[in-house]
Parts: C-alpha cells; structure tokens; sequence
C-alpha cells in the first residue's frame, strides 16, 4: 500500500475535521451557568405524612394505581401503608400485604392471629418514594434514565431505562419495582402530571383522613410547608445522607 | 392473575423475609456467576500464559486445553 504526502494530509485533515465538527453541537457551561440552570426553581415539592390520622384504608394506594396505570392486580405498588403492631412480649409484627391495597381488616399477619388484648401499641405508616435531594438512584443508574428534576422531582425515562433494576436495590426505601408491563423501573412521580396543572396528587387528593400532605417548600405561604418548618418532623432513614423529602408527623423510632 | 401481571422475582423471593411491598430479589444467580467466571478465566489466562510466553514447560498440560 502506497500512500503519498498529499494523500496522507488529505486524509488526515479530513479525519481530524469529520471527528471534531460534531463536538460543535454541544454546548460547554461554565460551573456557574450550570448551577443556575438547575438551582432558580421556585418549587421543590415535598410529602408530608400524619402517621397518627392514618388509619390503614388503603385508600391512596387504590388511587395511586388506578391514576398511574400501575397493574391493579400485581403485588408492585407506588405507595403503600405499612401497619405496625407492638405486643406485650416485646415483638414488633410489620405487614403490608399487597402494599395495603384493600386496608387492614383482620388480626392475622404473615399466618399468625395477634390477639388484641397483646397489642401494647398499633398504628400505620404510610410510605413512598422520599424524592431525596441526594438521590443513589440517580447515581447508580448506568444511562441516565432517571433524573431529577428542577421541582425535585425523580422521574424515570422509560425509553432510556433498559430495566437493569440497578436503581431499584440502590433505593433504600424500597419506593422502586419493575414495572411488568414495560419492563423497565417504575416509581412514584409525585402524580408530575397533575401537580404541573396545580392539581394535587393521586394519594393526597384521595386521602379523607389529611394524613398525605403536598407541599411547596419554597414558598413559605403554603400552609403545609409552615408546618414543615415550624413543627417536630422526622423523615426515614436519615443515616443514609439521601436527604428525603417526605417529612413524617410522629414518626414512632422503630419505623424503618 | 393474567401473563402480563408476573412480577420478576416473585417466584424465587421469600416475602416473609422482607418487610416492603415491593422488595424482591432482582439480580440472582447470574450476580454471583459473574465474577465467579471472570475469576476462572483471568486465573486460567495466567496460567497458560507462563507456559506459552514465559516457558513454564511442566505447565504445557494445563495451558493447551
């Protein structure tokens, strides 16, 4: 093979041209043009949940799946309520059957009877995705399938996720399943298309009891967020350093 | 409940041993094989490399399979 000066300055002008003008479609920010881009939202959405007015109806788990086309019947959900029951010898029985789907109605939980007159204490947790400010979802997803928005809100792209369920054991909440029909990850989304028309979510707008709460902590007006940030509040799991955003009212220590 | 509702991991996930709802094993025994086989096939590597580049005659059994 014969290759000439002219040839190999031809070809190597070509080349080095060919490589370097699709660089030109990207844009470079400087750090602080980035930070802006991201950090002048006025709204950072946040949960906030009563655990004393729940009272295990499973209402918000219907209306999560029926709004979000979550498969009614499959035993994944969005959200769910989580019933604890204390007894006199010390133990701590946890159920959550179906995610709570159909409420709490007898005794019997994982096939043993709890007989009420043990029961030393007894109350429901409502849960779901905490939309953290330090999301190892985000960081362990390996396409950036799932990100956060400017609202905080963590979101999941279902035509970039390849369901390598990644995200879903890096969650330490649990918030996360795989979707069985589209066969990629699927998480709470803070009903993004309701709250974007100023509607509340699924959970919340079904919840008689006010125990499922929205917020809007960056306006200091909201009334939910003045209770934020004015009474004792507690979320799940804070020695993870994910920063939820789902702020509990009497949130009892044993709650993991 | 129809084909479409199985969620992956409900067959071979042990309920009583988790407390959430949507918890199962997702990577199972394909995680562990993993680097299992990586480990066989970077050991079995440098032990053929030492006869066929480094002369290791007493190895030449093993380094021709």
């Amino acid at each position: 093979m014969s290759c000439s000066r002219r040839d190999f300055l031809k070809e190597a002008i070509s080349t080095t041209a060919a490589s370097v003008l699709p660089l030109s479609a990207f844009v470079l920010l400087s750090t602080e043009e980035a930070k802006a881009a991201v950090a002048n939202s006025k709204v950072r959405y946040a949960f906030l949940i009563d655990t004393n007015k729940c009272v295990g109806c499973g209402m918000c788990v219907r209306a999560c799946k029926i709004e979000n086309d979550v498969p009614y019947d499959a035993p994944v959900t969005r959200n769910w309520v989580e019933r604890y029951i204390f007894t006199k010898d010390g133990k701590i029985h946890i159920d959550s059957p179906m995610g709570g789907r159909d409420g709490f109605t007898d005794n019997e939980m994982y096939g043993e009877e709890i007989d009420p007159k043990d029961v030393t204490k007894a109350f429901f947790v409502p849960k779901g995705c905490n939309h953290c400010d330090n999301p190892p979802c985000v960081q362990v997803c390996p396409v950036g399938a799932t990100y956060q928005t400017n609202e905080g809100v963590v979101l999941v792209d279902r035509d970039w996720c390849m369901g390598c369920a990644y995200c879903i054991m890096a969650c330490p909440f649990g918030a996360r399943y795989f979707h069985p029909v589209h066969k990629v990850a699927d998480k709470c989304t803070f009903c993004y298309h309701r709250i974007n028309k100023g509607l509340q979510p699924a959970c919340v707008q079904s919840c008689a009891f006010g125990a499922r709460r929205f917020a809007n902590l960056k306006d200091p007006d909201d009334p939910v967020t003045k209770i934020i940030t004015t009474e004792r509040v507690a979320v799940l799991k804070d020695l993870y350093g994910t920063k939820p955003h789902a702020f509990y009212l009497g949130l009892d220590h044993d709650v993991r | 409940m129809s084909e479409d509702m199985i969620v992956h991991g409900v067959e071979w996930t042990v309920k009583q041993l988790f407390v959430y709802p949507n918890e199962y094993i997702y990577w199972s025994i394909q995680i562990v094989m993993y680097p299992y086989m990586t480990g066989l096939v970077a050991g079995a590597f440098v032990l053929s490399s030492l006869y066929h580049v480094f002369g290791q005659k007493d190895l030449k059994d093993i380094a021709q399979f």
